[in-house]
């Protein structure tokens, strides 16, 4: 098997939520314990609740925020104690598009400016050929030229988002992390910015990382996905198993509980967890212990480790009952 | 049967002449007693801009150039500040998508739960303490003495959520208008949350007017549709039959562009183009623009509403009788 592209082991973030009356550091454990590795041309989806971690996971890979313990290897070469003036030329490498085109995008410079910037500083073009090279990047992404001098206000939400995408290709990536890249858009533009994202892929021959809480569009996009819960990855596998063969109860909630269009979805016998994220758990136990109509005994004293499902390839899961989930 | 709410030719305008934009245009649908309809469409088309006018809502800028909301009979266009509030909150109430902002951060929970039930049914306050207490514990709400007693930001979304729904059938309201309910939840929390709307109306006998995005949601949840589009509404009918034989070239679009966790999808198809942001100059059908059927569209003016099947009417000269020999699939 050829080398990951990006891989991230025992990668771990800690922040301390400090409090006015308790002079006792509270800490609060994001992301736990995560090891994953991306090869190249794969799109590897990361689905998950707010809260539970995967945009803190998008941060640590794209260096914006320091792990606590773990290491982060870019085609093999540790990336995360490097200073940023050593980092520098590998940046162009991996780049990132948000959620929120709205507020990613500087209001007072033309879309011109935003692609030309990326470039500039990267020394990836010489001035002479770098016009050519942002009609190109706008064709790519279905945007007339003419829009060059035009400012982010005066475009739809989609069309901001295509112009994210076009600023990341700017400095020719070989990885693209995307947070949440559809989730504020419409459905029927969400459809556009998908397809866009996979036809970019095959041209350009990119690795995804997509992150997003909606199951409909990383089962689309996705060939591997990870199910992230408090701060762990709690079933990782390709698309077709985790979906039809779901291995962990949490997932197969998720997958239940994502409101679809299909008719079967109303006959289907669901299964449903109760209570929220934020509930307490006593240490030691399996995170949705609270939560979780499988649990028992032994799910109180359980660690969270990943273990391959017999006869299935690549499929982990780190429940005790992971047999369990899908006839639950 | 008689409707409980019917909305004629519902036009709403923003702005003054000349610069006036039409935002919803002759929309029109019933709600029958006990009933989920759902309101569907893209943001921008329309279908917030509607259930704010029933409550008399409407920002500013906003005024109704035409129309009735008949409710009960009563036109809710025609009655004054002081009757509308009469209606507010009891006989039909509200529930709002943007939680934080829907909860008075100053008072705790118990204080806002009581205030409506004193105000409509007259109770004292321990009286409407202990119902407060009781329809909280209905939603779900562990410790709800305890909920009492917090302010809103400590509760988590789905918490809130579940003390507006509280507030919401503190009067017993005959209609519930959700306005996105779960749209800011996790997609756990949101089916507890429709779940819970759900058996509630099974309980009650109230109807609910479920404004929505999301097709999953109105597959699960809605027994009737409305599907809106740049300000008019251009297909209804039961939920079953416009799901499963959508009959306007916008809904069918839509259907398959959703990427769906039940489905196996090679190629999502893409309706091109984006929702117009003015539509209101816009000649005849609206979605022709970016109409993939709209080469085998007979006339582009819009069509009138036909029924397509018992209770299911569009406006698609496509899908028209006439026409039935086009072919459904693009």
């Amino acid at each position: 098997m050829s080398t990951p592209i990006i891989e991230a082991q025992h990668l771990s973030k800690t922040f301390s939520l400090q409090s006015d009356h308790i002079i006792r550091r509270n800490l609060f454990a994001a992301v736990s314990d995560v090891s994953f590795a991306v090869y190249p041309g794969e799109t590897f989806g990361i689905v998950g609740e707010s809260g539970c971690g995967k945009s803190t996971i998008a941060k640590m890979l794209m260096c914006l925020e320091s792990p606590t313990s773990g290491e982060i290897l870019f085609n093999g070469n540790r990336i995360d104690n490097l200073t940023e003036r050593a980092r520098r030329p590998i940046r162009t490498r991996f780049q990132m598009v948000f959620q929120d085109s709205g507020t990613t995008l500087n209001p007072r410079k033309t879309i011109g400016d935003l692609l030309r910037e990326p470039m500039l500083y990267h020394h990836i073009q010489t001035a002479g050929c770098i016009e050519g090279r942002i009609d190109e990047l706008l064709q790519d992404v279905g945007l007339s030229k003419n829009v060059k001098n035009r400012y982010p206000h005066e475009f739809s939400g989609g069309q901001r988002q295509r112009i994210c995408i076009a600023r990341a290709l700017s400095v020719n990536p070989e990885l693209i992390v995307l947070d949440e890249p559809v989730s504020a858009l419409d459905v029927s533009v969400q459809a556009q910015i998908l397809n866009l994202l996979q036809t970019l892929q095959a041209k350009n021959n990119l690795t995804y990382i997509f992150i997003s809480h909606g199951l409909g569009a990383v089962r689309y996009i996705s060939h591997r996905i990870a199910v992230m819960y408090r701060g762990r990855f709690v079933e990782t596998g390709s698309c077709a198993s985790l979906f039809t063969r779901p291995a962990h109860p949490y997932t197969r909630a998720l997958i239940d509980a994502a409101p679809s269009v299909d008719e079967a979805a109303l006959t289907r016998k669901k299964l449903l967890i109760e209570g929220e994220v934020g509930d307490e758990i006593p240490e030691g136990a399996c995170p949705l212990i609270r939560r979780c109509p499988l649990s028992h005994e032994a799910c109180t004293r359980f660690l969270h480790h990943l273990s391959p499902i017999p006869n299935d390839h690549g499929h982990e899961s780190a429940c005790l009952r992971a047999l369990e989930a899908n006839h639950g | 049967m008689s409707s409980l709410l019917s909305i004629r030719d519902l036009t709403i305008a923003f702005g003054r002449k000349p610069s006036q934009s039409i935002v919803t245009d002759r929309v029109g649908f019933d709600i029958q007693p006990g009933e989920i309809l759902s309101l569907v469409g893209e943001s921008g088309c329309g279908k917030s801009i509607t259930a704010m006018s029933i409550l008399g809502l409407l920002p500013r800028q906003a005024s109704v150039l035409s129309g009735e909301i008949l409710f009960d009979g009563k036109d809710l266009l025609k009655l004054s500040e002081h009757e509308l509030d009469l209606i507010r909150g009891n006989d039909i109430s509200m529930i709002f998508q943007d939680i934080m902002f829907s909860l008075n951060p100053v008072f705790t929970i118990g204080n806002q739960l009581c205030e409506g039930m004193i105000r409509h049914l007259h109770l004292s306050r321990d009286k409407a303490f202990k119902r407060a207490v009781d329809l909280l514990t209905r939603t779900g709400l562990p410790n709800a003495d305890k909920v009492m007693r917090k302010f809103p930001h400590q509760l988590s979304g789905g918490q809130r959520q579940r003390v507006m729904i509280s507030m919401a059938l503190a009067c017993r309201p005959r209609l519930l208008i959700a306005d996105e309910p779960t749209t800011a939840l996790d997609v756990t929390i949101q089916m507890q949350i429709m779940n819970l709307l759900q058996s509630l109306r099974r309980e009650t006998g109230m109807s609910i007017l479920l404004i929505t995005h999301d097709i999953g949601l109105v597959n699960e949840f809605a027994d009737r549709v409305v599907v809106m589009y740049a300000g008019q509404c251009i297909e209804t009918g039961r939920t079953r039959d416009v799901l499963a034989r959508p009959a306007h070239a916008y809904t069918n679009a839509l259907l398959q562009s959703v990427p769906d966790v039940y489905r196996v999808q090679d190629h999502l198809y893409s309706i091109p183009g984006a929702v117009p942001e003015r539509y209101d100059r816009l000649r005849g059908c609206r979605f022709a623009p970016r109409c993939p059927m709209v080469s085998n569209c007979p006339f582009r003016k819009l069509p009138d509403f036909q029924e397509i099947e018992p209770g299911h009417y569009s406006r698609c000269a496509n899908f028209s009788k006439e026409n039935s020999h086009v072919n459904t699939n693009h």
